[in-house]
């Protein structure tokens, strides 16, 4: 085959991105429809990449941007650590190391070389959410963790296939301390068919347009989206702006612990310093490096390229550089847990960061979302199939509201991106019954433009007994708002023992340590469960907000007529009668 | 003007220590950018990383000492 000749100006570069944007995204519809688990295959808690030789970021499909520090970093890393001799034809490299670039341990990378006779020509990688991964509790989610071992099996780089073959030894070593091997093993060959389509399509575009030119164009492209989103953050106020946020508890009984930032705005870059941050924690809130690269990503581009515009390659994380100390709950250190910091603190970093940038750019940010993915985990054996099954679920929370509209409803954001799963899907893999699910009337906080509802569910237990952990945040100290705006619902997770008639919390029925982070509760059949998300916050006064939308809301069911009185001062008919 | 230089310390295959930029947190996957910060000789990832210490991080907070790699 000849290779077409392709100009490298401003069409040329458009093409050639396209086509390894496309790659990407490929690579992660081969992931997602031949997984096993619902993390993947409806949750799209994963991310794919291709990378140059040297380790740099040339395209991602990104469904979980909590993931974008590790796609900018882990892979590259990864290699520096190991050397690119280290390497060969067919190899493919795991780690989920949390000390060495993963975003929490159940966070699996996997990389695989890819050459051209014998040279090599860059990477394709994934990163991916395992659904378990063994540890203390079925879902490998332990919210009562107080070091990594007991949060499951610890993966340093190493090969999981070697020149085209399984590494049969590591295979069996990760199959024995998965609770559910058969969905990792599914689970990972997914993975493994993203690389290798990554793999064929890159090799592909270089016989069709000649890979040095292909090469020189990615390197053209990372530079480019450098440039352009030094420009976009050149646009913005400089100057000095701190926030700071709370976390409720660290699941082993801390008391509310500290994040702190002081946001650095000046010749095109940003610094985000969390100087000051609270000590690492006991248990696992703590977040890794990437984790806090990520949050500070998601929120530079929220702000200065909201429409996501720039090609997002390794250029446009350059711009952006993270401080964040060892040994604090912004980097954990050996042996600290870390389970929980990506996916309950990191959108509160998110928010905090978003707080910060307020002050030079009000009208660009959002109030803060619900700020907990609200993970609840559940394991046992099921009564139609006797296998074992594990399953971590997380709902949608809301969104906050922004100068310009409303937050969006029941979204897993903003941090992952993820998507709910469907009633059918719950119930046809796992013993339970949803009675009902839906958005929380009045979760949104009041506003001139009101934060998102969050979702609830309510389901009963059909098995003989299941085993339920659960990590949430915000149950007790609520999104805050801005701008006058207040703050979102908080989130709930009750319990109603059978024959019981009222549900109560599991601190309370069960004496956990904290309402809200638990670990290996067992419930019976005929029991049931309340599981509520926060809500976003509002953004402005909500004495602003037309009192014609507050009427739409009520009618809707949004907001109750009684809170419509209490936050806007507006009394809504209902039915004839005026509230 | 920058004063560091590279250095990789060498690392037997069973030590399971990781090393964190002393500028930023970053990890210091194998090669390490060694200087002078004026508390004494810090390690970080890159010589960006000397830029940020000597343009953001001295002038903000002081001179920093260094300290251990982590067992792990």
């Amino acid at each position: 085959m000849t290779a077409r000749k392709i100009e490298l100006d401003a069409v040329g570069l458009h093409v050639l991105h396209n086509a390894l944007a496309n790659i990407a995204a490929e690579m992660a519809i081969v992931m997602m429809k031949t997984s096993y688990s619902t993390i993947f295959n409806e949750g799209l808690d994963f991310s794919t990449m291709l990378l140059d030789r040297e380790g740099n970021l040339i395209a991602e499909k990104n469904f979980a941007p909590s993931m974008m520090g590790a796609v900018n970093y882990t892979l590259r890393w990864t290699l520096e650590e190991l050397g690119e001799s280290f390497f060969r034809p067919g190899d493919i490299v795991i780690h989920n190391d949390p000390y060495r670039g993963n975003c929490h341990l159940p966070e699996h990378m996997l990389m695989k070389p890819i050459f051209r006779g014998e040279t090599l020509i860059g990477f394709s990688g994934c990163i991916g959410h395992m659904a378990e991964i063994g540890g203390k509790a079925p879902g490998s989610f332990a919210s009562d963790a107080t070091d990594v071992y007991q949060e499951g099996l610890r993966l340093p780089p190493v090969k999981l296939f070697e020149g085209g073959h399984y590494n049969e030894q590591l295979w069996r070593v990760i199959l024995a301390n998965h609770r559910t091997p058969r969905n990792s093993w599914g689970d990972l060959h997914a993975m493994i068919g993203a690389l290798n389509i990554g793999e064929r399509r890159l090799l592909e575009l270089g016989e069709r347009y000649d890979m040095e030119t292909v090469v020189e164009a990615a390197r053209r492209l990372i530079d480019h989206s450098e440039r352009r989103l030094a420009a976009e953050i050149a646009e913005l106020p400089e100057g000095t702006y701190s926030a700071s946020t709370m976390v409720e508890d660290d699941g082993v009984g801390s008391p509310p612990f500290e994040v702190k930032v002081k946001l650095v705005i000046r010749g095109g870059k940003v610094i985000a310093d969390f100087t000051g941050s609270s000590p690492q924690v006991r248990g696992p809130m703590n977040c890794t490096f990437v984790v806090v690269a990520a949050a500070l990503y998601n929120a530079i581009f929220s702000v200065a390229d909201p429409q996501g515009l720039i090609p997002r390659n390794a250029g446009c994380y350059r711009p952006a550089q993270v401080i964040a100390p060892p040994g604090t709950v912004v980097n954990v250190r050996h042996p600290g847990p870390s389970v929980g910091g990506n996916t309950d603190l990191q959108p509160k970093l998110i928010d905090l960061l978003l707080a910060a940038f307020a002050q030079a750019v009000p009208e660009r940010v959002a109030a803060s979302t619900g700020g907990s993915s609200s993970n609840l985990l559940f394991g046992g054996v099921h009564p139609e199939t006797g296998r074992y099954y594990s399953n971590y679920h997380f709902d949608g929370m809301g969104a906050g509201g922004t100068a310009l509209k409303d937050g969006n409803d029941g979204e897993i954001t903003r941090h992952s991106n993820c998507r709910n799963t469907p009633v059918e899907v719950f119930e046809h893999r796992y013993p339970l019954l949803t009675l009902r699910y839906g958005l929380a009337q009045d979760t949104g906080g009041a506003g001139r433009h009101r934060g998102g509802l969050s979702t609830e569910r309510h389901f009963r237990i059909t098995a003989p007994e299941i085993t339920f952990s659960a990590l949430f945040d915000r149950c007790k100290m609520a999104p805050t708002g801005l701008f006058g705006g207040l703050p979102g619902g908080t989130s709930a997770l009750l319990v109603k023992r059978a024959g019981e008639s009222e549900f109560q919390s599991f601190d309370r029925a069960f004496g956990v340590g904290s309402p809200s982070k638990f670990t290996n509760v067992v419930l019976y059949a005929g029991d049931e469960l309340y599981y509520r998300c926060p809500g976003g916050a509002g953004f402005g006064d909500p004495r602003e907000r037309e009192a014609d939308q507050v009427r739409e809301d009520v009618a809707e069911g949004y907001v109750s007529p009684a809170a419509a009185l209490r936050d806007y001062g507006i009394a809504v008919e209902i039915g004839g009668t005026r509230s | 003007m920058r004063k560091g230089r590279w250095t990789e310390p060498s690392r037997s295959w069973h030590d399971t220590s990781v090393t964190y930029c002393q500028a930023c947190g970053r990890l210091i996957p194998r090669r390490a950018w060694v200087f002078e910060g004026g508390a004494g000789e810090l390690r970080v990832c890159s010589p960006d990383c000397e830029d940020l210490y000597e343009d953001y991080l001295k002038p903000t907070y002081g001179a920093m000492a260094a300290y251990a790699d982590n067992k792990g």
